[in-house]
């Protein structure tokens, strides 16, 4: 090559990294977050679930805080491992955020994933759908100790569906064996929710414990009931379904997604995050997002969504070890 | 008709109607580009349909959903790359009529006709068969989807060109490669050697990328060594098909149409599977045998048609039952919610102009998507006119970005780079790019089914022949695997009798 | 191409044994007596296996027709396939340590030089253009940055 063009090289790279250097090293916590876009990470594939959610929840988070450009991007690789692990080794300046969901608090003990809940600074959680026992309309059973009581004289032969071995659905399966001493034939549909609602639809499977939001079609058709979900209070979506915690079983499991930022990021960038966040929930524009797709959103900020994760860690740690994947 | 009205009035305001071709421009360059996946381009334009009123921001997501299956071929047939995975078989005949008969208009024409009546043939479908289509979605079951699986798999034989047994050997690795990672049915961990990379499997569209397109930039790279200088000007021949190709083909299109809406339906199903089915029914049946993987225009229109009517096909259980038919649609599905609009058989009472105006649109969509391609071709053509030498390093450089945007990940493309060394050994050697990528695709369908269907049956057999559906397609693809082995012998066994 | 279904056929088996062993840890079939983990893989290591001995044994049967089909794999030609090779193996690390922009500024014209272009005029232009659109479809189009330096990761 010649010189005028290694001389034009050379020039242009400087040019380069005189530009990225500007750009990070002005950045101060009082002008946050006026200095860049906010990189947030999301663990898992366009359109799915939890990046909808996550989307949906920048989308409105960016009006009630000042000056902030949220770019979403998705790192699905690893299981969405290796996205939570970048989030929480990136720059604690506040401009590189993440979602974490309830994986972070089972792949630990899976050996699965080499960080926990603790490396991370909490913003809100948007979602913490809780897992609903689900069965089809005209299913001989109408309470969730009639289910148990069929369980128990069809050992063994009950179908319930679940979105993989080991992950979040048949975790609360076996919660539920455990809890009331019955025997599930548990059926793996690994691809998600959706291809479960097609078997309950077509009668493959007897009964499924998952999020309800990928069957609300189906229930508000008449196809699908919901017997109880597994939450601490009552759904807005279904106000007629008991909470387990009611009917007198103390069962909680919910599949949550998170914004968080690493470990050590300031204090005063933390609070003005969770500050927008805390005021989402004035906008019922932001609410009926999550309704219409038949989600139930929540609106943990701060300490409470760190207790949360804190809690969801335990429990999975004490369930899992129990749990016998052979 | 009141309703009919009203649907049209939707659709036609200028901002519906507007966004709708902004989307399917989108869509085209979305997916022209390899490493730019439909569900990619469809969540990123998802925030903007909070700004559309109703249906309007459906049609834009419908315009992207038909413009990117379609825009794949583009660069499928011009440099034997498909931008989707879709676009996976029309590489087969596509990119040699374009190049080897210098005929890439013809292919391009051939390429937008078909896809254009595959997917209004599916939107035809979806307005007057969906709910009777969407019972067909609910009866398959984890046999139906293994035994389906099996029959995708049996399509390697098609598509292994020269030598079926490397063909096989070539799924086989494919298939393999799928089981890297979390395994699902057990939760155990296989073959990640302790890399959390490989904890979510290879990525598949980086290897899609390595295969195909950067062993073609390999290709390219040794075969134009002795090219001279000047290359002559491609001659744009026609741009709209001829009448005699589109008689010989249309018994082909329309079979590959019904192939695609099929499939389409059955949920967690998609265009690649739609078209690789199709291109090999159509080898089947066709009379020209012979001259499948040399640009034979009954092989090219089939895997169009079929990946376009996956469109129509997967809106069918979505907007029935509420069950997406495939990753595009799953996110369709949550910007219909959000608009207040709840899938299910209550819509078609409910809300039957915002249904009848998605029908519309899906059709509409369809046929601007049509006109778009027809009047790019010249333009996309002159692509085959840059010289080799400038268009080599561009196409080098854009695998690197696809590779990398695609996840995020750099070390996607590393394996980017390595599939790309692969695949230009490999296809000296009369391997095929086809059948591995079918094994991947395939790979967890028919696994995950089949132990699954087991699990279901607490270990019998027979679940796999009591479910008819099932036992049929195991069948047809047991025909399908042996015909190359037994046909020859059958057949010189004949010939035997004959002489004697 | 004879000689090359040979040693195909040898990788082959090889990976083929190596899927099986592998496989070897995790159950062929689990209590329950549904298929563990280790079937699906083991099954697909032994029909490979199968394969490439089938691969062998037909190469020997038809060793005149295999013999025909020309394998070149050293040429000039050839040559300037492993240049560019080697050319996008240091492009992958060069992105990694320098970020994507400017190994792209580095590699592309060495690309298109290896490819025959004379005109230093035509390398600057190009690498420029190509470079500016995809900065602008990526990272201001479609918000996706590409690899930074690594020094300031």
């Amino acid at each position: 090559m010649s010189k005028k063009y290694i001389a034009l090289l050379i020039a242009v790279s400087v040019l380069i990294l005189a530009v990225y250097g500007y750009v990070s090293a002005g950045s101060k916590v009082e002008n946050y977050p006026n200095d860049g876009d906010v990189t947030v990470i999301i663990p898992k594939s366009p359109g799915g679930g939890t990046d909808i959610a996550a989307r949906g929840l920048l989308q409105f988070l960016r009006e009630e805080i000042d000056g902030v450009n949220f770019v979403a991007t998705n790192k699905p690789e690893g299981g969405g491992v290796t996205g939570m692990v970048t989030t929480a080794n990136a720059n604690t300046d506040g401009y590189t955020l993440g979602m974490v969901t309830v994986e972070l608090g089972m792949y630990p003990h899976q050996d699965k994933c080499p960080i926990t809940y603790e490396e991370f600074a909490t913003i809100c959680a948007p979602i913490a759908s809780p897992a609903a026992l689900i069965v089809a309309a005209d299913a001989p059973y109408n309470t969730v100790d009639e289910f148990v009581a069929y369980c128990n004289e069809h050992s063994g032969e009950v179908q319930v569906g679940n979105s993989g071995t080991g992950a979040i659905w048949h975790v609360a399966a076996v919660a539920f064996e455990k809890e009331f001493g019955v025997s599930f034939r548990h059926v793996p549909y690994p691809s998600g929710t959706s291809d479960i609602a097609a078997a309950l639809a077509g009668k493959h499977i007897d009964a499924t414990l998952a999020d309800p939001s990928g069957f609300k079609s189906q229930v508000s058709a008449g196809n699908l009931k919901i017997l109880g979900v597994m939450s601490d209070t009552k759904m807005q979506l279904y106000p007629d379904v008991p909470t387990f915690k009611e009917l007198g079983y103390d069962m909680i499991i919910r599949a949550w997604a998170a914004l968080v930022a690493p470990k050590d990021t300031p204090e005063e960038i933390l609070h003005k995050l969770r500050e927008g966040a805390a005021r989402l929930f004035e906008n019922q524009e932001y609410i009926d997002y999550f309704l219409n797709q038949g989600i139930e959103p929540v609106n943990i900020v701060g300490e409470d969504c760190y207790q949360m994760m804190k809690e969801d860690h335990e429990m999975y740690g004490e369930l899992l070890s129990t749990m016998d994947l052979e | 008709m009141d309703v009919i009205m009203q649907a049209l009035s939707n659709v036609f305001t200028p901002l519906n109607f507007g966004g709708m071709v902004f989307g399917i421009f989108m869509g085209i360059i979305i997916g022209a580009l390899p490493g730019l996946s439909v569900n990619m381009g469809i969540a990123l334009l998802f925030p903007l349909t909070f700004s559309f009123q109703g249906v309007g921001g459906i049609l834009m997501l419908l315009g992207i959903y038909c413009g990117a299956i379609y825009g794949g071929s583009i660069s499928a047939i011009l440099l034997n790359t498909p931008g989707t995975p879709a676009s996976a078989a029309t590489t087969l005949e596509g990119y040699p009529m374009a190049v080897k008969h210098g005929q890439p208009g013809r292919a391009l024409g051939l390429s937008t006709y078909a896809s254009m009546f595959g997917g209004i043939f599916s939107a035809i479908c979806l307005m007057f068969l969906a709910p009777k289509l969407a019972n067909i979605a609910v009866q398959f079951s984890k046999p139906e989807y293994f035994a389906l699986a099996v029959f995708g798999i049996s399509i390697i034989t098609s598509v292994s060109g020269k030598s079926v047994t490397k063909g096989l050997m070539g799924g086989l690795i494919g298939l393999f490669i799928a089981t890297i990672g979390i395994d699902s049915m057990s939760g155990k961990i296989r073959f990640t050697g302790g890399s959390s990379y490989l904890l979510g499997g290879l990525s598949f569209i980086p290897i899609l990328i390595g295969l195909f397109a950067f062993s073609q930039v390999l290709l390219t790279v040794e075969e134009s060594f002795h090219e001279q200088k000047k290359i002559e000007k491609v001659k744009i021949d026609r741009v709209l098909p001829s009448l005699a190709d589109l008689k010989a083909t249309f018994i082909s299109t329309f079979r590959s149409s019904i192939i695609g809406t099929f499939i389409g339906c059955v949920p967690g199903t998609g265009g690649d599977i739609a078209s690789f089915i199709s291109y090999d029914q159509s080898k089947k049946w066709s009379k020209h045998k012979d001259n499948f993987g040399n640009g034979e225009p009954e092989g090219l229109v089939a895997p169009e048609a079929g990946k376009n009517a996956v469109s129509g096909g997967a809106l069918i259980p979505m907007l029935t039952l509420g069950i997406p038919g495939d990753g595009a649609t799953a996110i369709m599905l949550g910007a219909l919610m959000v608009q207040g609009m709840q899938p299910g058989p209550l819509l078609f009472v409910e809300q039957a102009p915002q249904v009848y105006s998605i029908f519309l649109g899906l059709l509409l969509a369809n046929i601007v998507m049509g006109l778009f391609g027809f009047s790019l071709i010249r333009v996309f053509t002159k692509v085959m006119n840059i010289p080799k030498n400038i268009l080599v390093p561009i196409i080098f450089t854009l695998t690197f970005v696809g590779a990398y945007a695609y996840n995020n990940s750099v070390i996607d493309v590393f394996v980017m780079v390595a599939f790309g060394f692969i695949g230009y050994f490999i296809n000296k050697l009369e391997f095929s790019n086809s059948a591995i990528v079918i094994g991947i695709i395939l790979g967890s369908l028919a696994e995950t089914n089949f132990r699954g269907a087991l699990m279901m049956s607490e270990g019998s057999f027979s679940i796999f022949v009591t479910h008819p559906v099932c036992l049929v397609f195991l069948l047809i693809s047991a025909g399908s695997l042996l015909s190359p082995i037994f046909g020859p012998m059958v057949k010189k066994i004949f010939e035997r009798r004959k002489v004697a | 191409m004879k000689k090359w279904n040979y040693v195909v056929s040898a990788v082959m088996t090889i990976l083929g044994i190596a899927m099986i062993v592998m496989s070897l840890p995790f159950k062929f079939f689990l209590s329950s007596g549904d298929p563990g983990p280790g079937f699906w893989p083991t099954l697909l290591g032994s029909a490979l296996v199968v394969c490439s001995i089938l691969l062998a044994v037909m190469s020997t049967i038809s060793a005149a027709k295999e013999e025909e089909k020309e394998v070149i794999f050293s040429s000039p030609a050839h040559t300037r396939v492993y240049k560019m090779m080697a050319v996008a193996v240091l492009f992958c690390v060069a992105m990694y340590v320098f970020g994507f922009y400017i190994a792209m500024m580095i590699f592309m014209p060495l690309a298109m030089k290896l490819m025959g272009t004379e005109s230093d005029k035509t390398i600057t232009i190009t690498t420029f253009c190509t470079l500016v659109a995809i900065f602008v479809a990526f990272q201001i189009g479609l918000k996706t940055s590409l690899p930074a330096p690594i020094f300031w990761r």
